[in-house]
């Protein structure tokens, strides 16, 4: 285009002067609505008219050689592999990917409840929170103050601008009291915040296809007769200005229970300026397309912007980007690098599950009566989904016109047995999108019930959860009539017992909860009045301990002392006395003697039921070790001699509910090493201790090398006294390092054989002690690496080797100052 | 530091050239001082004696802030803000060693001195983007963060004398930063802002870490 032709020194001024030209045509035309936001590195404090205007390109404007500029951009957006909620993220990027390749702003874009939000109150919309860094990472800023104006909350919804001369920004919300409109008083302010030239509006649609410098501008002196400052996108402005539930997605804020999934007018303005390219001119050659895709959960090379949950880089969400400013046009800039994370535990995210691909026509329908979870639905034996609870779903592949469907249930729910029917389900696309599909999940029933034995009499009812009664004619099986609900609970219970003869008939297994099939383990023992069963019980130190007799008649045991089952038995008839739950607080194991027999013409008082409190061993992991002679101990004894790396286990158990407390009775030596403990002390808790964990670490603090006869490269090293010799010889062709911290001592019978090499350092002071000198690099490896993490220890900003370098001997070198 | 190199030309006991190579201690640390600088804090139960405070940037809340506090004894108590994930108040415990560390670190970072002016007048990283000459030549690398979280440090010294200055008592030091993480990168020469970051790390530690506990 012919404006290319125009010398860059001139394009501003020839720019302003189009733009004020432009302006004055369209104040004396019919109005045009304004549209507006700004760019990220618009943000500086620096007041040059360059800085102010600045706009920031996507990755990939600029080729990897960094020689051409591209025309056909693409973004691709990834989930970092192994991010927390990475799948529940693909969806939302995809729909935030569409949505930027669209550029397809809207009035009314920000839905609440009143305005058919999905977004529950209590949750944050993760899709449309990502939209917003997202817009970052592609380099558009905020339209107002934001956090890093430094203004109070309130005043953060002043259009987004840089200070002027006096060095502070000034605000005054003017007489509507509305921050961020037309008329508010900014002073000496300049705005970094592109309009639409000729109106004010931020609100509205634009109306037309260009955007560049002739129809858009950041100069203040070109708004409307009128006005004092650029409005911004906030939802309370577009409520002033009659459109309602309307915010820039780049107005930062983002609340609860409201989504925001689509990009206002100044989005898009923003995004399709920047594709005028570095003239600001539309037509020309330095345009370009932006395409933005998702690449869904990846660590592609292809990657451009890498989205990830990891609560150590933000409290809630952040972009973060790199960029660099072209020398000429200095107000324009090119992104290299973007990552957005979020913070998992910042809220309660909602994640979008309902793709907005609009091309083709989609099948969903309605989910009702859902209460367990495991549900997934497939269409045309595919294209999975995953549904969480009831209302609408879509899938999330299109279908063309003419296509059949056929909607059909993979899994049904699982912890609650249900089973989901599909009605509507199949059919062929007609020209719309398929809303019809009803799922119904009903919740299976189950029966309850189980077997009558001993029953001599007659008259036996029995009640299943104070109710549904069963009356009970003679032995064998029985079954309530009434299905309950899977997941309900159940409770029988004898409501009459027996007469002619009189019997007593208890209840086993008499309560639970449905769980996916028929209880049929109910026993109803009757026996005829006669005899008692019991004994005693001992050693009991735990609770829960229950007994049965002959299996029912459970009897729950409190302590220790004699115990009686309720039900008599008749002479002659047998028992057999079990445990059916062992002690639980308190891990302990009871055993019953004299427990069997039959029932003679007396009761039974000679069962005999002993408790013992379970035993568990105590280990865990060493790690690091080299030397030879570590000790370990257990309370203070028990010793156990650990050789190598690997997990170790003492070898005397502790009864349960007893503390351990693990600890070094000797220390390795050759080299000496320090190990340490964590986890290290606890109290047996029902089962074994194997997490002790026991990390060796070589003393640094000294070394004597002794006894020892280098060949080759070798390094010898302390963190303050380094000792050589005595019987110390260097070979030959060895290449030796000698590195102390404070001192290298070195022993007369040390020999250096001809042909060998090597270098004597010291550093000066201990690695091993705080000081308010640098250290100097070079002088140890392990120095080398503490200041390859933090060059403050080697005197980088007047830096020196404090507390923090110290940490790191252990920390980074992996040595250990004993 | 000193270095002695040399090549072995015929066969020698070295130490007959080299006795010991001694070097000046570096001062003793003691307790309650960080290079030079002498301080000390309350060891009473109920005094703050630091607190961190970290404010999300995007998130529009009623309180949005997460607040740590360290207290004189050891104790630390997060407050999370009543919408979020871990709502509430939850606890954990640093040792007396772990108290003076935080503290001495602190210190060390020049919480005490730290102007965020300085920030305002410091220049980018300079490092010139790759391949930055021709027709698309390109200035220095700048880096931004946008939506970053506004975090304060405050802290509270009973006595505090830097060197070369008196002793001041009952001193507190609050400090905001913004985006301190992207400044670190942003600003790799000015050494306070890395001091600053690495000790921001420990609070996250702290707050992100499997010790905390909700309070009863």
């Amino acid at each position: 285009m012919r404006r290319r032709t125009v010398p860059q020194a001139r394009l501003a001024m020839y720019r302003r002067s189009l733009a004020m030209l432009t302006a004055g045509a369209l104040l004396a035309g019919a109005a045009a609505p304004a549209l507006a936001g700004s760019f990220i590195g618009s943000l500086g404090s620096n007041s040059s008219l360059q800085e102010q205007e600045y706009i920031l390109h996507p990755i990939g404007y600029l080729n990897d050689a960094q020689t051409a500029l591209v025309s056909d951009v693409t973004v691709n957006l990834c989930i970092v592999p192994g991010s927390p909620n990475a799948a529940a993220m693909v969806t939302p990027v995809a729909n935030i990917a569409r949505v930027m390749t669209a550029k397809a702003g809207r009035t009314g874009n920000l839905l609440v409840a009143e305005s058919g939000d999905p977004v529950p109150f209590s949750q944050w919309d993760f899709e449309s929170v990502a939209l917003h860094e997202v817009g970052h990472c592609l380099g558009l800023g905020h339209v107002n103050a934001a956090t890093e104006s430094g203004l109070p909350p309130a005043d953060r919804d002043y259009t987004k601008a840089a200070v002027g001369g006096n060095g502070i920004l000034n605000i005054d919300a003017g007489t509507d009291a509305r921050r961020g409109s037309s008329d508010d008083i900014r002073s000496d302010d300049v705005s970094v915040h592109w309009f639409r030239l000729g109106t004010n509006d931020p609100c509205g649609d634009p109306g037309t296809t260009t955007f560049d410098s002739t129809t858009y501008t950041v100069d203040t002196a070109s708004l409307p007769a009128g006005d004092t400052f650029t409005a911004n996108a906030d939802q309370g402005v577009c409520s002033d200005l009659g459109v309602p539930n309307t915010e820039a997605v780049m107005q930062q804020g983002s609340p609860n229970g409201q989504s925001q999934r689509f990009l206002g007018h100044s989005g898009e303005a923003m995004l399709r300026l920047g594709m005028s390219g570095l003239d600001e001119i539309q037509g020309t050659s330095d345009d370009y397309t932006l395409t933005v895709e998702s690449l869904g959960i990846s660590d592609s090379p292809d990657c451009d912007v890498n989205l990830s949950f990891n609560n150590a880089q933000t409290g809630f969400a952040v972009c973060g980007v790199s960029f660099a400013s072209f020398i000429n046009p200095s107000n324009h800039g090119v992104m290299f690098s973007a990552n957005a994370f979020f913070n998992s535990d910042a809220v309660p995210w909602f994640f979008n599950t309902t793709s907005n691909d609009s091309s083709g026509f989609s099948v969903g329908g309605t989910v009702s009566g859902l209460a367990g979870s495991g549900l997934v639905l497939q269409n045309n034996a595919g294209d999975d989904l995953a549904i969480a609870g009831n209302g609408s779903f879509t899938f999330a592949t299109r279908l063309g016109d003419t296509e059949a469907y056929s909607v059909t249930v993979q899994t049904q729910p699982s912890d609650l047995s249900q089973t989901c029917s599909v009605t509507n389900g199949s059919g062929v696309i007609a020209g719309a999108d398929v809303t019809n599909v009803a799922v119904n999940c009903v919740t299976d029933t189950f029966t309850v019930g189980g077997t009558v034995s001993g029953l001599a009499g007659t008259g036996l009812v029995l009640q299943n959860n104070a109710g549904d009664d069963l009356v009970i004619s003679g032995n064998g099986s029985f079954t309530f009539g009434t299905p309950l609900d899977d997941g309900s609970g159940y409770s029988v219970s004898v409501l009459t017992q027996p007469t002619g003869p009189a019997q007593t008939c208890a209840v086993g297994n008499p309560s639970g909860t449905l769980d996916g099939s028929n209880v049929t383990n109910v026993t109803i023992t009757c026996v005829t009045a006669g005899f008692t069963v019991g004994g005693t019980v001992s050693g009991l130190d735990g609770t829960g301990l229950v007994l049965t007799n002959n299996g029912g008649d459970d009897l729950t045991i409190t302590g220790n002392g004699a115990f009686t089952f309720g039900t008599p038995l008749s002479g002659g008839e047998g028992y057999a006395v079990a445990v059916s739950v062992q002690p639980s607080d308190l891990s302990q194991t009871c055993s019953v003697t004299n427990g069997s027999g039959t029932v003679a013409s007396a009761n039974v008082t000679d069962v005999a039921v002993n408790c013992v409190t379970d035993t568990f061993t105590v280990g865990g992991d060493v790690s690091g070790l080299l030397g030879s002679g570590l000790v370990l101990q257990n309370n203070g004894g028990d010793d156990l001699a650990v050789g190598a790396d690997g997990s170790f286990t003492f070898s005397t158990p502790l009864v349960d509910g007893s503390d351990y407390q693990a600890s070094i009775a000797s220390q390795p030596q050759d080299p000496a090493q320090t190990c340490v403990i964590s986890s290290g002390s606890g109290t047996l808790a029902g089962s074994g201790v194997t997490d002790i964990a026991v990390v060796c670490r070589v003393n640094c603090l000294t070394n004597e090398v002794s006894g020892v006869t280098d060949t080759g490269t070798v390094n010898h090293e302390a963190c303050d006294a380094l000792s050589i010799g005595p019987n110390y010889t260097a070979e030959s062709g060895a290449d030796v390092f000698w590195s102390g911290g404070t001192e290298i001592r070195i022993f007369p019978d040390t020999r250096i054989e001809e042909g060998a090499t090597g270098t004597a350092a010291t550093c000066g002071q201990s690695l091993c002690e705080a000081s308010t000198e640098p250290m100097p690099q070079g002088c140890n490896s392990c120095v080398d690496a503490i200041c390859a993490v933090d060059d403050f220890c080697c005197g980088a900003g007047d830096g020196f080797y404090d507390s923090l370098c110290v940490l790191q001997v252990e920390a980074t070198c992996n040595l250990s100052c004993n | 530091m000193s270095y002695q190199s040399w090549k072995a030309l015929s066969c020698l006991a070295l130490g007959a050239l080299v006795a010991v190579l001694p070097m000046a201690a570096p001062a003793q640390n003691q307790d309650l001082t960080q290079g030079q600088t002498q301080f000390s804090y309350s060891r009473d139960a109920t005094a703050v004696v630091v607190q961190y405070l970290r404010t999300p940037g995007e998130l529009e809340a009623e309180d949005p802030t997460t607040r740590l506090s360290v207290f004189g004894d050891g104790r630390v108590l997060v407050d999370f803000p009543a919408f979020s994930v871990r709502s509430g108040l939850h606890q954990t415990r640093l040792s007396e060693d772990e108290l003076d560390s935080l503290v001495r670190d602190l210190v060390a970072a020049r919480v005490m001195e730290f102007d965020p002016a300085t920030l305002d007048s410091a220049n980018p990283q300079a490092s010139p983007a790759s391949g930055s000459s021709g027709p698309f030549a390109l200035g220095p690398m700048r880096t931004h963060t946008a939506d970053a979280d506004r975090v304060e440090f405050v802290i509270r010294l009973e006595t505090y004398a830097p060197p070369g200055s008196p002793t001041a008592e009952d001193v507190e030091k609050r400090l905001v930063v913004h985006d301190l993480q992207g400044l670190r990168r942003q600003h790799p020469d000015i050494p306070a802002v890395t001091r600053l970051a690495v000790v921001e790390r420990r609070f996250i530690a702290l707050i992100e870490g499997d010790s905390l506990e909700p309070q009863p």
